[in-house]
């Protein structure tokens, strides 16, 4: 077996990320915190395999995501996997700038149509697999070509997989913001929203 | 054998490269071209700029603090004593953080 205290010093520093993301993946902190520990308890039975000076980050990352698959799996219910539409190009920014004629820039209309809870909320209700990708770039960092190894896809899928998962989120946080009835398609005659 | 240069000619153009943009995975001269456009189109910037702060958000909102406890429940088992050494500047391989 590796030597635990070498092992603790190099894995140490990514337990939060690995942690972080754990928990938009099963949506629950018990589980997240089972996951955590299964990834570990691998990564360490297979440390002493692991080559030095190779991407220590990404691989633990994968074995949490191929734990994750495999836990789902051993209880017998499958990730969702599902397909999302390509929906149409989604410009978030045409749609909420329609409000600019009030003089608001669209960083500010941003923060103030969706608070952080939302967004994380809709993050958590994208399917599975598009929402590991979304978390590996935009949480995480990671490089399309890191996260191709990580998922074990091709770096096409990756990009799709991006693609629809953010227009996914943004059709969802702006249908959202919509519903509020703060972000209506304002016509040259409407009448000014309240402020 | 001449390639033509990477241009990015419309917003529809922009558009299908901005999220590889965004995530800093376009090549020197495909980027070059994207901000060449962005620097002339305000609304494609205007998008740039949403699509940038969502991103954001979602990197901040989806980040957690580590549990107490989870750290020595994790390695606490790999230690025969059952005690994980802390990580005393002293010994730690990685500089202060």
């Amino acid at each position: 077996m590796a030597d635990p205290t070498t092992f603790v010093e190099d894995t140490e520093p990514f337990m939060e990320s690995l942690f972080s993301t754990a928990l938009r993946l099963t949506r629950n902190r018990a589980d997240a915190e089972d996951l955590v520990q299964e990834t570990y308890l691998r990564a360490y039975r297979g440390y002493e395999g692991f080559r030095e000076g190779t991407n220590l980050r990404a691989w633990l990352f994968r074995i949490l995501t191929n734990t994750h698959i495999n836990r789902y799996r051993a209880s017998q219910r499958r990730p969702e996997e599902a397909e999302l539409d390509d929906l149409d190009d989604f410009y978030l920014y045409r749609k909420l700038g329609d409000r600019n004629a009030y003089g608001r820039s669209a960083e500010e209309e941003l923060m103030d149509l969706f608070s952080e809870a939302e967004v994380v909320a809709a993050v958590e209700n994208l399917p599975e697999n598009y929402r590991m990708a979304v978390l590996l770039a935009d949480v995480e960092g990671f490089a399309y070509k890191e996260i191709a190894s990580i998922l074990d896809v091709p770096i096409g899928t990756v990009m799709s997989r991006l693609h629809r998962g953010r227009k996914a989120l943004q059709k969802e946080l702006y249908d959202f913001a919509v519903a509020r009835g703060l972000a209506e398609e304002i016509q040259p005659d409407a009448e000014s929203p309240a402020d | 054998m001449t390639t033509e240069p990477f241009q990015i000619t419309n917003c529809t153009a922009a558009y299908a490269h901005l999220f590889s943009y965004l995530d800093g995975a376009l090549s020197a001269e495909a980027l070059a071209a994207m901000q060449t456009h962005l620097a002339n189109c305000p609304p494609c910037a205007g998008e740039a700029s949403v699509q940038k702060d969502l991103k954001a958000v979602v990197a901040k909102g989806c980040r957690t603090d580590l549990p107490d406890g989870l750290r020595d429940r994790i390695f606490g088992p790999l230690f025969t004593s059952g005690h994980v050494p802390s990580l005393t500047p002293e010994n730690k391989i990685f500089g202060d953080d």
